[in-house]
């Protein structure tokens, strides 16, 4: 029996997604949607999180998203199309949702709130393998800094370093997604490392300054 | 080669042609600048690839997985539901087509009878038939040949049109066909 559940969860990782979503539709297969969720709950989060900058709201537009995806699977997922691109689809039109609804209201200079962020964030961070403490504390800096600095960035190039990034996907695609051309997709992209690169500078000359002083 | 800005970032994701690639690395061995540029973007570029992966929160998951399964196995059954209304749809309206086709084939016959008998006195003409003859083809040989051949002829003309028969009493085509040559056609006395 043991062997038969391990040869199943064998078989399961080996099925590609079309199949996953297959054995979903037609028997609510649990073992097949968690096999899906596994391989890509992480990058979607990833993507939610890094958008909005508050684990909450990226928790409820999570929760969203794959309720969508659930509900909207028989009528509007065609197999022949990548799940995930669909599922990606759904999650950056809920997340834009958010934040236009959000600009509306809110200040955008309180999206990301520093201390917050910092230790929510290294409570979730997936293991890496870190050789001491030191170094993970200048590596979470590290990290920590960039989340910053990637929420400074205006919506349209946020959008498109986190696709490129945790999707590795086209810009054919991020263009598709986004309604846009290529080279604008592709303009974004470079302004937004142009930005990066500021900010970038402009922290290093803080923590210059900082030094000095003492 | 004729290089724009967004050409730098389609050399580092990797997104151009490989003898694209080429001919833009051969512009950079030349253009100081742009071998620049493209360094500072790839420096920045590797940061980014320095974000991390988050993982959702266990019990987002675990109600999501459970929210999944209930609603797809709802979403199941409701379309099997609707298979059987659907099914017992079809095969009431099969039932029907069988009764109204078979009764219709069943009274077929009878109608056909009257439609039949309808039709054939349409077809059958109650006056004589006229042939038609192209006055203007016909011969005139009265000057030409002596009275009493001419008188022959003459005769033969008129009786052709005894000679012509109705389509339906034709006994065998080939009557029929001399019957229709009569018209205009040199008369063969032998």
């Amino acid at each position: 029996m043991e062997l038969l559940k391990r040869t199943t969860k064998a078989s399961y990782k080996d099925l590609r997604d079309r199949d996953l979503v297959r054995y979903f539709r037609k028997k609510a297969d649990e073992a097949a949607f968690n096999e899906l969720m596994n391989r890509h709950q992480a990058k979607i989060y990833s993507y939610i999180y890094s958008m909005i900058n508050n684990p909450e709201t990226a928790n409820d537009i999570f929760q969203e998203v794959f309720t969508k995806v659930v509900t909207k699977m028989d009528d509007t997922y065609n197999e022949q199309g990548k799940w995930i691109a669909w599922v990606m689809r759904i999650a950056h039109n809920a997340t834009i949702d958010h934040i236009r609804k959000q600009k509306r209201y809110i200040d955008v200079n309180s999206w990301y709130d520093e201390d917050d962020s910092r230790s929510d964030y290294f409570d979730r961070m997936t293991d890496e393998s870190w050789v001491d403490a030191d170094e993970q504390l200048i590596e979470g800096e590290t990290k920590s800094s960039l989340m910053a600095h990637i929420a400074k960035l205006p919506e349209e190039q946020r959008t498109v370093v986190l696709l490129r990034h945790y999707y590795e996907m086209p810009f054919k695609e991020i263009a598709e997604l986004t309604n846009v051309s290529i080279n604008t997709a592709l303009g974004r992209m470079r302004y937004a490392l142009i930005n990066l690169r500021k900010h970038f500078e402009e922290e290093r000359q803080h923590e210059f300054k900082h030094a000095n002083k003492r | 080669m004729q290089i724009n800005d967004e050409d730098c970032i389609r050399y580092l994701m990797r997104e151009m042609d490989p003898s694209e690639e080429i001919e833009f690395e051969r512009e950079m061995m030349s253009n100081e600048n742009l071998l620049i540029e493209v360094e500072i973007l790839r420096s920045t570029y590797n940061k980014v690839k320095k974000l991390p992966l988050k993982q959702p929160p266990t019990e987002i998951l675990d109600k999501i997985r459970e929210q999944a399964v209930s609603t797809q196995k709802k979403n199941i059954r409701s379309s099997l539901n609707l298979f059987g209304w659907l099914g017992k749809a079809v095969a009431v309206a099969a039932t029907l087509l069988l009764l109204l086709s078979s009764g219709f084939y069943f009274f077929e016959p009878v109608a056909n009878v009257f439609n039949t008998t309808e039709n054939n006195a349409q077809v059958l003409p109650n006056t004589s038939v006229q042939p038609w003859v192209d006055r203007n083809q016909v011969i005139k040989v009265s000057d030409r040949i002596d009275a009493i051949k001419a008188q022959n002829i003459g005769d033969d003309y008129e009786k052709s049109y005894d000679k012509l028969i109705l389509i339906n009493q034709v006994e065998s085509p080939a009557q029929q066909r001399q019957g229709v040559l009569l018209t205009s056609s040199p008369v063969n006395r032998d």
